[in-house]
C-alpha cells in the first residue's frame, strides 16, 4: 500500500498561442485580422493530488484511487464584444480562475480460479466537475454557451421551460393567458418568465445546462476457461445534457432543409388531443420553438457494450497431421448492447439527421496457422 | 582573479538590463499598423475595405429582400434570412437578418475611422489623400444612416474604439440625423461630381444629396429632401437611362447587361446582383425563388392608358387579376419587373398550378405565390461562367420621385418641376403622360406619385421605408397576403396571414449578444 500526495504549480501552454499580445493587421486592406493584448500573461495551474495504491492477494488485485483538485489562474478568454466597436475578432484576457475537482479509481486483477480459469478485469472511473471560480466582467455569453462565476465552463444558456402551451393557457378568442412570445399558439413550448417582467423576452435566458458528463466510466473482463476465452469491453457516462436539434427536433421546417417526420415523430407531437407530447405542434415556420432551451434536452447518460468476443483456440493434433499449427474460431460483435434513455440519436455521436450513427458490427472468424 | 569576476559581474548585468527586450520576440512575418500605412497603395487598399460594405441587391444586405418585409412580396428560405418569419411578427432579439446588418456596418464604421486616423502616415498625393479622407467620412454617415433607418437612435461612432472601452449608448434619433447631415452635407463640396468609369461606384456629391434626400423624406423634413434632390438634378450630371435600341423597352433593358452602363445609376454596388438569377429566377430555369411579388403589387400597376384597375370597375379587375398581361395592356414596368403564371421565360413555361413540374406553386425553390420577380433578371445569367450585374442602391429615377413628392408635400404641387418630372418617368418606361386633369388636386397628385413609386421602383426595397414613412405600416401588413388567381377554383390564392404590431414592428430590434456583450445598450419598444 502506498499514499501518495503531490502539489505542483505550472504554467499552461496548451491551447495558447504565439504571439497573443500584438495586434495584427492584413497587409492588403490594413484590415485587423487579430486582435493583442500588450497585458496577457500565461495561464497557471496549481494542482494537488492525493493518492492511495493498494495491492492485496500478492498484487493480484490493484486499486489506484486519486483525489484532484485543480485551479488554473488567469484562464485566457475572449470575452464578447459590443459589435459597435466593430471589431473583426476579439481579445484574449486573462480572465479568471477555474477549478476542476474529481476523483479517479481504477482496479486492475489478474488471477486464476482453480485449474483452468483465469479472470482478469480492470474497471475504471472517473468523476470530474468543474467549476468558474472568478470572471473578469463576466458573464460571458455567446448564443447558446454561457461563462459565468459559479457555472461550469461552457454551460448551455437558454431559456427555462415547463412543457408545451395547451389551450387552457388562451382564453376563447386565443389571447394568452400568461406571458408568451408573440404568435404562440397551443402546442408551442412554453416558455418561463424568470425575469418576471410579464413579457418572454432576452432576460429570460439563463444558464440551463452543461453538455459535458461528469462521470465517465469504462470496464475491461476478461474470463478464459480451457480453450474458450471471453472478452468484452464496458463503457459509459453519467447524465449531461445533449441538445435534440435539426430536423430530429423540428422537421417540416421549411426555413431549413424541411425534412418529413419520421413515423416516431408522427406519434409524439402535440394535438388538442395529445397534450402531453414529446414534441411541439407541427408547423413549417417554428421561429418561436427554435429557441435555446431546456425543452429539447435529453439526458445524455448511457451505458455500452463496446465489444464483446467469445474465442475458442485449439492445437489439436488431428489438426497437426494436415498441417495446421493452431486454429482459433471467434465470434465479436462491437457496439451490440446499449443502455440509453436518447431515443433518436446515438448517445456517443449524437449530432442531428445528418450525423452517422455509430455501427454495431457482428464478425465471426477464423484465425488459421501455418 | 578580481578582474575576472568584475567582467562576468558587468557582462551578467549588462545581458540583465536587456532581458525584458530579449525576451519580447515580434512575430516575424506580422503586420501591424506601425510598419503599414506608407504608399499610396495602402490607402487605396484600406479605403477598399470601407467599400466592400456596400450592400447589393441579391448579396451581402440583400436590399431587395427588404420588398419581402412589405406587401410587394413573400419570402421562404430563412437560409438566406428570416424574412418570412418578420412578416408573420414572428421575429426576436435573435432575429439574424438585423443582427447581420448591426455586425456589419458597424465594422464598416470601425474601418472608416480606422482609415482616417491612420491614413496621414501614407506618402501619397495630398490632394487624393484628402479626397479619400472625404469618402471615408462620407461612406462612414451612410452606414450610420443605413442603421438609423432600421433600428430608429443608435451610437454614432466617430473613432476606433478600444476594446476594453467598447460600450457604447445609444444616441437619440436626432442625433443620428443630425450627424448624417451634417457629415455629408460637410463632405460633398469635397467630392467629385463624377468619377471616371472604372470608378464610378465611389461616393460621389450627387451620392450625399441623394442620401440626405432619401433621409429627410423619411424623416417628413420635406424642404431639406427638396432641397438635397434639386442639387442632385442641378448637376446635371444623372438622366433617366434610355436605350438606343428602339425595340426595346428602355425601362426593363435598364437591369440588364445591355444598360448596365448608364447615367441613371447615382449609387451602386459592383456586382451587387450577381446571384440575382440564383435567387429570383424560377426553378424551372435554376433559380431559387427566395421572393415571390403578391397579387396585390401585380394589381397596382396601371394599365397602358394610364388608368388604374380599381377606376376599371370589378369586371376589368377581374380580368386583369386573372390575367395580368391581358392584351398586352399593362404598364411595361409591371412587364419588366414580374413573370406571371402561362408566360413562357426562357422556353420554360411558368405553370405554377400544374399538377407536376418545377414551377409548381408552393414547391421548395419555386414560387410562393404564383408569381416571381423579374427585375434584375438577366438571361445571360442563366449559364453564365462570371455573373456580375451591379446593383443600384440609389438611381436618379428615385431622386426625382423624392424631389416630386417632397414639392408635393410642401404644398407646392402644382410645380411645373411635379408633371415635369413624373412625365419624364413615365414615358421612359412607355407610359402616357399624367393626365393632369384628372389629377388636380394635391391629395389626387400624392395618389398618383405613391404609386408611381411602387410601379418605378418594386422589389428594389423602397416600399419597406415607405409603408413607415406614409404611416401606413399597419394597414398593409395585417391580414391575408394572396398570389396568383388559381384556375381550379377562379380566386387567388392564399400565401400567408401575417401580423404586424406597428409599435414593435417599426424598426428591428437590437440584437441580443448587442445587449449581452454591452449592458449600456438598450432594446427598442415590444422587443
Amino acid at each position: 500500500m502506498k499514499l501518495r500526495a503531490s502539489y505542483g504549480q505550472l504554467g499552461n501552454e496548451s491551447d495558447v498561442d504565439l504571439y497573443q499580445y500584438q495586434t495584427t493587421i492584413n497587409s492588403g486592406s490594413g484590415l485587423e485580422t487579430t486582435y493583442g493584448n500588450p497585458e496577457l500573461s500565461w495561464e497557471t495551474v496549481n494542482m494537488s493530488d492525493v493518492g492511495l495504491d493498494i495491492g492485496l492477494f500478492n498484487n493480484k488485485l490493484e486499486i489506484v484511487v486519486d483525489y484532484y483538485n485543480k485551479l488554473t489562474k488567469d484562464i485566457i478568454l475572449r470575452p464578447p464584444l459590443s459589435y459597435t466597436g466593430g471589431f473583426e475578432g476579439k481579445v484574449p484576457v486573462n480572465a479568471g480562475k477555474l477549478r476542476n475537482t474529481g476523483w479517479e479509481a481504477s482496479v486492475n486483477y489478474n488471477g486464476n480460479i482453480g485449474k483452468h480459469v483465469s479472470v482478469s478485469f480492470r474497471p475504471g472511473v472517473t468523476y470530474n466537475k468543474n467549476e468558474i471560480v472568478s470572471l473578469l466582467s463576466g458573464p460571458y455569453v455567446s448564443s447558446t454557451t454561457i461563462q459565468r462565476e459559479g457555472g461550469p465552463y461552457g454551460g448551455i444558456f437558454g431559456y427555462k421551460t415547463a412543457g408545451l402551451l395547451q389551450e387552457s393557457d388562451f382564453d376563447k378568442d386565443g389571447n394568452p393567458l400568461i406571458p408568451v412570445l408573440p404568435g404562440a399558439k397551443p402546442g408551442d413550448i412554453k416558455y418561463l418568465d424568470i425575469s418576471g417582467n410579464k413579457i418572454i423576452d432576452g432576460s429570460d435566458q439563463t444558464l440551463i445546462g452543461n453538455p459535458i458528463a461528469r462521470l465517465n466510466y469504462f470496464a475491461n473482463f476478461r474470463v478464459a476457461y480451457k480453450n474458450f476465452d471471453l472478452e468484452f469491453l464496458l463503457q459509459g457516462t453519467g447524465k449531461s445534457d445533449v441538445v435534440l436539434a435539426g430536423m430530429l427536433a423540428l422537421p417540416m421546417d421549411n426555413s431549413k432543409d424541411g425534412g418529413v417526420p419520421t413515423r416516431f415523430y408522427a406519434d409524439n407531437y402535440w394535438t388538442p388531443q395529445r397534450t402531453n407530447a414529446m414534441f411541439p405542434r407541427l408547423n413549417t415556420l417554428p421561429t418561436n420553438n427554435k429557441l435555446s432551451s431546456d425543452f429539447w434536452f435529453q439526458n445524455g447518460a448511457y451505458m455500452r457494450v463496446k465489444y464483446i468476443q467469445l474465442g475458442y483456440n485449439t492445437q489439436a493434433d488431428c489438426l497437426k497431421r494436415i498441417g495446421i499449427r493452431g486454429l482459433r474460431v471467434y465470434v465479436n460483435a462491437q457496439n451490440p448492447i446499449t443502455f440509453s434513455k436518447l431515443k433518436l440519436t446515438d448517445p456517443e455521436s449524437q449530432g442531428d439527421q445528418w450525423t452517422y450513427g455509430i455501427m454495431k458490427a457482428f464478425i465471426a472468424g477464423i484465425n488459421v496457422q501455418l | 582573479m578580481k578582474k575576472i569576476y568584475a567582467v562576468i559581474f558587468s557582462a551578467v548585468m549588462l545581458t540583465c538590463s536587456s532581458c525584458e527586450k530579449f525576451l519580447t520576440h515580434d512575430d516575424p512575418v506580422s503586420v501591424t499598423d506601425d510598419n503599414w500605412w506608407k504608399t499610396e497603395a495602402n490607402a487605396t487598399g484600406a479605403l477598399g475595405s470601407v467599400y466592400a460594405g456596400l450592400p447589393g441587391g441579391s448579396s451581402g444586405r440583400q436590399l431587395m429582400f427588404l420588398s419581402a418585409l412589405s406587401d410587394e412580396a413573400v419570402a421562404r428560405q430563412d437560409t438566406r434570412g428570416a424574412y418570412e418569419a418578420y412578416a408573420k411578427g414572428l421575429q426576436n432579439s435573435s432575429w439574424d437578418v438585423a443582427l447581420s446588418l448591426w455586425q456589419d456596418d458597424y465594422k464598416d464604421i470601425r474601418r472608416a475611422c480606422r482609415f482616417l486616423e491612420n491614413v496621414d502616415r501614407c506618402y501619397m498625393d495630398s490632394s487624393l489623400k484628402d479626397r479619400y479622407k472625404y469618402e471615408a467620412r462620407a461612406m462612414r454617415a451612410y452606414y450610420h444612416m443605413e442603421m438609423m433607418l432600421f433600428f430608429g437612435g443608435i451610437p454614432i461612432v466617430t473613432k476606433s474604439l478600444e476594446p476594453a472601452n467598447s460600450n457604447t449608448t445609444r444616441n437619440s434619433e436626432k442625433e443620428v440625423y443630425d450627424f448624417v447631415v451634417s457629415e455629408l452635407t460637410e463632405c460633398a463640396p469635397h467630392l467629385p461630381d463624377v468619377y471616371n468609369n472604372n470608378e464610378a461606384w465611389r461616393i460621389s456629391s450627387g451620392v450625399c444629396w441623394a442620401l440626405i434626400a432619401k433621409l429627410a423624406m423619411f424623416y417628413k423634413q420635406y424642404e431639406t429632401a427638396k432641397v438635397a434632390a434639386k442639387k442632385v438634378i442641378d448637376q446635371n450630371v444623372y438622366a433617366l437611362y434610355r436605350s438606343t435600341n428602339t425595340k426595346v423597352n428602355s425601362f426593363a433593358e435598364l437591369f440588364t447587361y445591355a444598360g448596365e452602363l448608364n447615367k441613371e445609376r447615382v449609387f451602386f454596388r459592383d456586382n451587387g446582383c450577381s446571384n440575382a438569377w440564383r435567387t429570383f429566377a424560377p426553378y424551372g430555369v435554376g433559380g431559387q425563388t427566395v421572393v415571390s411579388p403578391t397579387m396585390k403589387v401585380v394589381n397596382s400597376f396601371e394599365t397602358l392608358q394610364g388608368r388604374t384597375l380599381q377606376e376599371l370597375g370589378p369586371d376589368s379587375l377581374a380580368v386583369y387579376q386573372k390575367d395580368p398581361f391581358y392584351k398586352n395592356n399593362r404598364d411595361p414596368r409591371l412587364v419588366a419587373s414580374v413573370l406571371v403564371p402561362g408566360q413562357i421565360y426562357e422556353k420554360d413555361t411558368l405553370r405554377p398550378f400544374a399538377s407536376e413540374g418545377s414551377d409548381r406553386i408552393g414547391i421548395l425553390n419555386s414560387t410562393a405565390t404564383g408569381f416571381w420577380v423579374k427585375k434584375y433578371l438577366d438571361p445571360k445569367d442563366r449559364n453564365g461562367a462570371s455573373p456580375s450585374l451591379d446593383y443600384m442602391i440609389i438611381r436618379y429615377a428615385e431622386v426625382l420621385l423624392n424631389y416630386v413628392e417632397s414639392l408635393m408635400e410642401l404644398g407646392d404641387w402644382q410645380n411645373a418641376d411635379v408633371i415635369k418630372h413624373l412625365n419624364d418617368i413615365r414615358t421612359r418606361a412607355g407610359m402616357p403622360v399624367v393626365d393632369v386633369v384628372k389629377y388636380n388636386t394635391q391629395e389626387k397628385l400624392r395618389q398618383l406619385i405613391r404609386r408611381e413609386r411602387t410601379a418605378e421602383l418594386a422589389f428594389e426595397g423602397a416600399r419597406f421605408y415607405d409603408i413607415r414613412r406614409w404611416d401606413i405600416l399597419g394597414d398593409v401588413m395585417n391580414g391575408q397576403v394572396y398570389g396568383a388567381v388559381d384556375p381550379a377554383t377562379g380566386q387567388p390564392v392564399l400565401v400567408e396571414t401575417r401580423s404586424c404590431n406597428v409599435q414593435r414592428d417599426f424598426r428591428y430590434p437590437i440584437p441580443l449578444n448587442e445587449l449581452l456583450a454591452n449592458p449600456k445598450m438598450t432594446q427598442n419598444p415590444l422587443y
